[in-house]
């Protein structure tokens, strides 16, 4: 196991009968880009304030590089944080905004300005240092931020939902941004987010919230592939999630009667769960095929929408549940039309068994 | 935009008739060269310069500006901490009460206000004259103050004094770093708020003011006992340009980020 950098041990948080964050503990290696994702007041942003020193902890122990920093002050702590709103100070110019962290460490005006004017260039800052917030756009204003997080050297940086207040197009171009200057600085980023595409794009974990629980720490590809519930299953993506029934084995593949998908359904079998209790099945859309003959679980599409990227069908299943398919765009004229009967059908190893 | 309507016209109007034809009237009086108050007799500033050459009414100017200042750079300290506490501990035991009471003093009476303080000045001993004034004034004109102030406070985000202190300020030099720079323009409106009620204030002068300490308003009122003189039309015009002057100023400072919405 490797030594953790951050290490958030049992931690709890309650604002009276609230249990905001409710006995958390994640280890989060040095260098990494970890994400807290959830839903809105899932405690995800109380625990990164707890990080920082914003909040005092009901119980639990925060360390960063193997201090105890629980009860140190947030202007004490080694970490640095940008702000959803970006909190620049609109009193000072771009410049006085970046220098006034290392202004407090009283370091000596030549390095300042040495140290401004250079994350100033990493960032494309040079030309607005003497500008002031507010006659920045929001991309710029979200660079200051940053700039002036970074100046100071964390050792871990934590960033609040930073880049909702971007347009889309501006938003996917800052993601590789971020993800380009954590590697070439080397620093631990922690982020906070609600968007899944962003948590995937950016992070080398992700951990996924919800009432104030940590419901599964992994890397991207861990928490999309083998979701732990289906709750992870549906909040990462979409899925498609049926309860199954009765199974029969045959070699690594299970048979297992779905009455809710109206007939049989293939998975392999799984160590983690048994199907004598509740249990569910549960496939991504881009793993379900459609085709017009054959077998499957049979249905009528009922929705099509043109994703450019891909195709999108809604099916309506015999037994009255819907079950979502994708189809990559790949040119090649489309056979699918709505109000078609179709079959629905995955390999063994498209889904995915969780007992919650 | 739709024309309105002839009501519409008549009524608004008739209002602003109502309410601003007397100061109008007093406003082009104050320069009729006759000596009768209703009876024009022609352009002239000799009131004026009557007016600024008494010895009386000067003295009583003095003394008016002078508790304005004072008065109200008190009520603007006291008014700025009773809003911080209001806004920034909030949910304290009894931030109803506070709050209440913190406003209370809006509605109140000026009669019992200026009653209850005589009392107390004359229980404690204490010399009534201009000091007294300036604590009564202080006292009335803070409510407002701390008004002006509560709302600038509220509307500034919060997550910039953790800004600062996440950039290594401790909290109270984070407040005093961040937070007042971003509040000098209320403390401004506040303070010209407060002189500008305490400069027309008669009622509670009158109460708490003790021999040879008349105010410029205590003045005029007791001009008016032996009738208007065009004299007084004049210093009322003086008080009333310093006035809209005092009003439109704390407007023009106040107004949340005049800067930000012209520069694009």
């Amino acid at each position: 196991m490797l030594q953790s950098y951050v290490s958030i041990e049992n931690l709890s948080k309650s604002f009276g009968l609230f249990s905001a964050v409710d006995d958390v503990s994640i280890g989060i290696g040095k260098g990494e880009f970890f994400s807290l994702l959830g839903p809105s007041g899932c405690g995800k942003s109380t625990l990164l304030r707890m990080i920082a020193g914003f909040e005092t902890p009901t119980s639990g122990v925060v360390r960063l590089d193997g201090d105890e920093v629980t009860d140190v002050p947030a202007h004490r702590r080694p970490t640095n944080m940008m702000f959803q709103s970006y909190a620049l100070f609109p009193h000072l110019s771009v410049g006085k905004n970046i220098a006034f962290g290392l202004q407090q460490d009283r370091l000596a005006s030549g390095e300042i300005r040495q140290r401004v004017s250079e994350v100033a260039e990493k960032l494309q800052l040079t030309a607005l240092l003497d500008r002031k917030p507010q006659q920045l756009s929001g991309g710029q204003r979200q660079r200051v931020a940053l700039a002036r997080a970074l100046v100071k050297r964390p050792k871990v940086l934590l960033l609040d939902e930073p880049l909702g207040a971007l347009d889309k197009n501006l938003r996917t171009e800052t993601q590789h941004e971020l993800v380009r200057l954590q590697r070439e600085l080397g620093l631990t980023f922690i982020i906070v987010t609600h968007d899944q595409h962003e948590a995937m794009t950016v992070s080398s974990r992700i951990a996924i919230m919800r009432q104030g629980k940590v419901l599964q720490i992994g890397s991207p590809a861990e928490v999309y592939e083998t979701p732990v519930s289906r709750y992870v299953a549906k909040f990462l993506g979409e899925a498609n999630v049926f309860e199954g029934g009765s199974a029969r084995r045959s070699g690594n593949e299970l048979k297992i009667e779905s009455a809710e998908a109206g007939g049989s359904v293939l998975a392999t079998a799984s160590d983690h769960i048994s199907t004598n209790g509740r249990y569910w099945v549960s496939v991504r859309p881009e793993r379900v095929e459609l085709s017009k003959q054959g077998t499957g679980l049979e249905g009528v599409i009922e929705q099509f929408s043109y994703a450019g990227a891909g195709r999108h069908y809604r099916v309506r299943l015999k037994s009255g549940a819907t079950l979502d398919a994708r189809r990559v765009n790949s040119g090649a004229q489309d056979d699918l039309s709505v109000g078609d009967t179709v079959f629905a059908s995955w390999m063994p190893q498209a889904a995915r068994l969780l007992a919650d | 935009m739709p024309q309105p309507s002839w009501f519409n016209r008549l009524s608004i109007f008739a209002g602003l008739t109502f309410l601003y034809l007397p100061i109008v009237v007093l406003v082009a009086y104050s320069f009729n060269a006759s000596r009768l108050v209703t009876v024009w007799g022609g352009f002239s500033t000799q009131w004026y310069t009557s007016a600024i050459t008494n010895q009386s009414i000067v003295e009583g100017a003095k003394i008016s500006f002078l508790v304005a200042a004072i008065s109200a750079t008190f009520a603007t300290a006291l008014g700025s901490l009773a809003a911080i506490v209001a806004v920034r501990i909030r949910r304290f035991r009894g931030h109803h009460i506070f709050n209440g009471m913190l406003v209370a003093p809006m509605v109140m009476p000026e009669v019992v206000m200026g009653v209850s303080m005589l009392l107390m000045f004359v229980t404690l001993g204490i010399d009534r004259g201009p000091v007294t004034i300036t604590l009564a004034h202080a006292t009335f004109t803070m409510c407002f103050a701390a008004v002006v102030m509560q709302s600038r406070l509220a509307e500034l985000d919060p997550s910039l004094e953790e800004a600062a202190r996440d950039l290594g300020c401790p909290p109270f030099l984070a407040f005093m770093k961040v937070a007042v720079p971003n509040m000098a323009p209320a403390f401004v409106s506040a303070w010209l708020l407060s002189f500008t009620l305490s400069l027309d204030d008669l009622v509670l002068s009158s109460f708490t003011t003790g021999p040879g300490a008349s105010t410029l308003p205590m003045k005029i009122y007791s001009q008016i006992k032996f009738g208007v003189t065009p004299e007084v039309n004049a210093i009322s015009t003086i008080i009333l340009g310093v006035v809209v002057f005092g009003l439109v100023a704390s407007r023009i400072v106040s107004r949340p980020s005049a800067k930000s919405s012209l520069a694009v």
